[in-house]
């Protein structure tokens, strides 16, 4: 866990996250956005946003989880208003199935997870996140992203064995 | 790793992002500007300091030697005294000047403001005098005498010098009654040599414009 001793982060801190875990990033917004593109866009917006609001950054805090609570908050934002757009347009015909892949099933058992489960599974799956990290993210305690995992697995496990019977 | 594991994984794959580069540049061109722009607010405040600078340092403007005659030349904030010191037959043989080192201000009574020497009831100050003798002839002894109202007698407020070379300069502190006496032209300067005495009245130096 990165810690910097004074307050504001510095641009080069910043940019040194950047690179070294941009795909992570990438991964977890394409993730929340079900969209690989729209996952890039909202990571340049985020770390935009980033270096902006620098001077923000408590330092008594991590830059890691501050710069994912960024991207995350920014994926999410996307998503509510691409749903507010959608809305507003008239509405598209139905997806086409495609129950006949092997892990349709689990996609869908994942879209109907509730959000903050989905969160943490994103979290530690595409960026490996200690549990600290999850959850100051997320803004939740550290010893609910355990149990927050566990419940996600076993809802997962739950309707993937009510889609087989 | 079971079975449940791994189909997640295979799911989570597909929104994987490993074949895009990550690009900098970009993040600092919708950040506004790059590195290196200062704020709207930080800008102006540079701009203003330097001007400032500018306006202080070059001495075509005159603005810097004008600050630095306030704060240390002849027209500083305070209240200044000046006396020629004459014997008994007239003649002048050196002058004493004396400038407060601060001019109390404060609000009057019905928020007319006035000079307040001093200060507030309660808790009067003790303001410093920087005075500078200067005499024909050495001296064996100065001293600030105030005249007693009411009577013709001299009561030693300080000794400015003793003996005293012909140009000497000091500091005193001086008491509410030594102000009053001051303002009031009841402040004498005596000078006493071999030859014989002088004295002065202090009286306040009109401004100077």
């Amino acid at each position: 866990m990165r810690t910097l001793s004074r307050t504001g982060a510095s641009l080069r801190d910043i940019e040194a996250v950047y690179t070294r875990r941009f795909h992570a990033y990438a991964s977890v917004a394409a993730a929340i956005l079900r969209d690989r593109e729209g996952g890039c866009d909202v990571v340049q917006e985020a770390f935009a946003k980033a270096v902006r609001t620098r001077s923000s950054f408590r330092s008594d805090g991590s830059l890691d989880a501050w710069l994912w609570r960024t991207v995350v908050n920014t994926a999410l934002d996307e998503r509510r208003s691409r749903a507010r757009d959608a809305e507003r347009l008239p509405s598209p015909s139905p997806p086409s199935s495609n129950g006949d892949r092997p892990d349709s099933g689990v996609a869908a058992a994942i879209a109907r997870l509730p959000e903050r489960q989905r969160l943490v599974l994103f979290l530690r799956y595409y960026a490996d996140l200690d549990y600290a990290t999850i959850a100051d993210t997320l803004g939740i305690a550290a010893g609910t992203v355990a149990a927050t995992l566990n419940a996600a697995h076993q809802a997962l496990r739950r309707q993937l064995e009510e889609v087989q019977t | 790793m079971n079975e449940l594991d791994a189909a997640v994984r295979t799911v989570l794959d597909e929104w994987r992002v490993d074949d895009t580069e990550p690009a900098w540049p970009d993040v600092l061109a919708r950040a506004g500007g790059g590195p290196r722009r200062l704020r709207p607010g930080r800008a102006i405040l540079v701009t203003g300091v330097l001007a400032l600078g500018l306006l202080v340092s070059i001495p075509a403007f005159g603005v810097g030697g004008r600050l630095t005659e306030l704060i240390t030349g002849a027209r500083r904030p305070g209240i200044g005294f000046h006396t020629i010191l004459r014997t008994a037959s007239g003649d002048a043989v050196g002058t004493l000047s004396l400038r407060t080192s601060l001019l109390f201000v404060v609000a009057g009574p019905r928020g007319h403001r006035r000079a307040a020497p001093l200060g507030r009831p309660g808790h009067p100050p003790i303001p410093a005098a920087s005075w500078s003798l200067a005499l024909e002839q050495r001296a064996t002894e100065a001293r600030l005498e105030r005249v007693l109202r009411g009577s013709k007698q001299h009561v030693l407020v300080a000794r400015l010098c003793a003996p005293c070379s012909d140009t000497t300069q000091g500091r005193i502190r001086l008491r509410r009654s030594a102000l009053g006496a001051l303002f009031s032209g009841c402040m004498i300067v005596t000078v006493r040599a071999s030859a014989g005495s002088a004295h002065g009245i202090l009286r306040i130096e009109p401004p100077r414009r």
